[in-house]
């Protein structure tokens, strides 16, 4: 085993789980989901994916797989339902 | 070319697949179809992900509104790939927008280079090229 391989942090993903699943085991936060199978090609709509982080936060979420090089494609999604009003930036900068 | 897309409703907002390529990962994003914004926008958490930092983008802007001021700034992503077309170096705005449920907003600096058509009934968004430097791509976005 190299250097590299002694500090990369092990992510063991779940399963593949169906996404009520998903929501059902961690509500209402952020999840880290590895070989995500969209419910149609190209949809946003989740049919299965591997828990990889779970956290309050996206970034709590993804902190093991940000650090394991080996993982270069993932995705972050919320749980629960969103309870704030979109808000867009405004569009003047200086 | 015609390019049709499947969209999902999250309360009266309509998102969309995206992935996005930067440094360190190829991420997959929901994005909000936002003809009521200008720019692309990302929310900051997720471009760090992809490995950007705020040292990448330009110097950091204020932003006004009528009601507040607050910071952001825009960097060039190394591709992004959304309703099925892909460019390269494509210009977002960072911005907390401080809601959960999507990753960013799809605005007009790229809707603009489209003819597009909202199929509710169908839950689909058909685009067809008019401008710009963009390529279809069989997978991803």
């Amino acid at each position: 085993m190299n250097t590299a391989e002694q500090i990369t942090p092990t992510v063991e993903p779940s399963e593949p789980l169906p996404w009520a699943e998903i929501c059902a085991r961690y509500p209402d936060q952020y999840v880290c989901l590895l070989d995500v199978v969209p419910v149609e090609r190209w949809s946003p709509a989740i049919a299965t994916g591997r828990v990889a982080g779970h956290g309050p936060t996206r970034l709590d979420a993804s902190a093991l797989v940000r650090e394991d090089v080996r993982i270069t494609r993932w995705s972050v999604v919320y749980t629960g339902e969103p309870t704030k009003p979109l808000r867009r930036p405004p569009v003047f900068f200086e | 070319m015609k390019i049709s897309r499947p969209f999902i409703r999250l309360g009266e907002l309509l998102l969309v697949h995206a992935e996005i390529r930067g440094p360190r990962a190829t991420m997959t994003a929901r994005l909000v179809f936002d003809t009521g914004a200008a720019a692309t926008t990302l929310v900051p958490e997720f471009i760090e992900a992809l490995g950007y930092s705020a040292r990448d983008g330009g110097q950091p802007k204020r932003m006004h509104s009528a009601l507040s001021e607050e910071e952001g700034y825009t960097l060039e992503v190394a591709e992004l790939s959304v309703l099925g077309v892909m460019t390269p170096n494509f210009e977002i705005h960072v911005f907390d927008l401080d809601r959960q449920g999507f990753d960013g907003l799809l605005g007009m600096n790229f809707l603009r280079h489209f003819n597009f058509e909202v199929r509710p009934a169908e839950q689909r968004i058909c685009v067809e090229l008019i401008s710009g430097d963009w390529k279809p791509v069989t997978d991803g976005g």
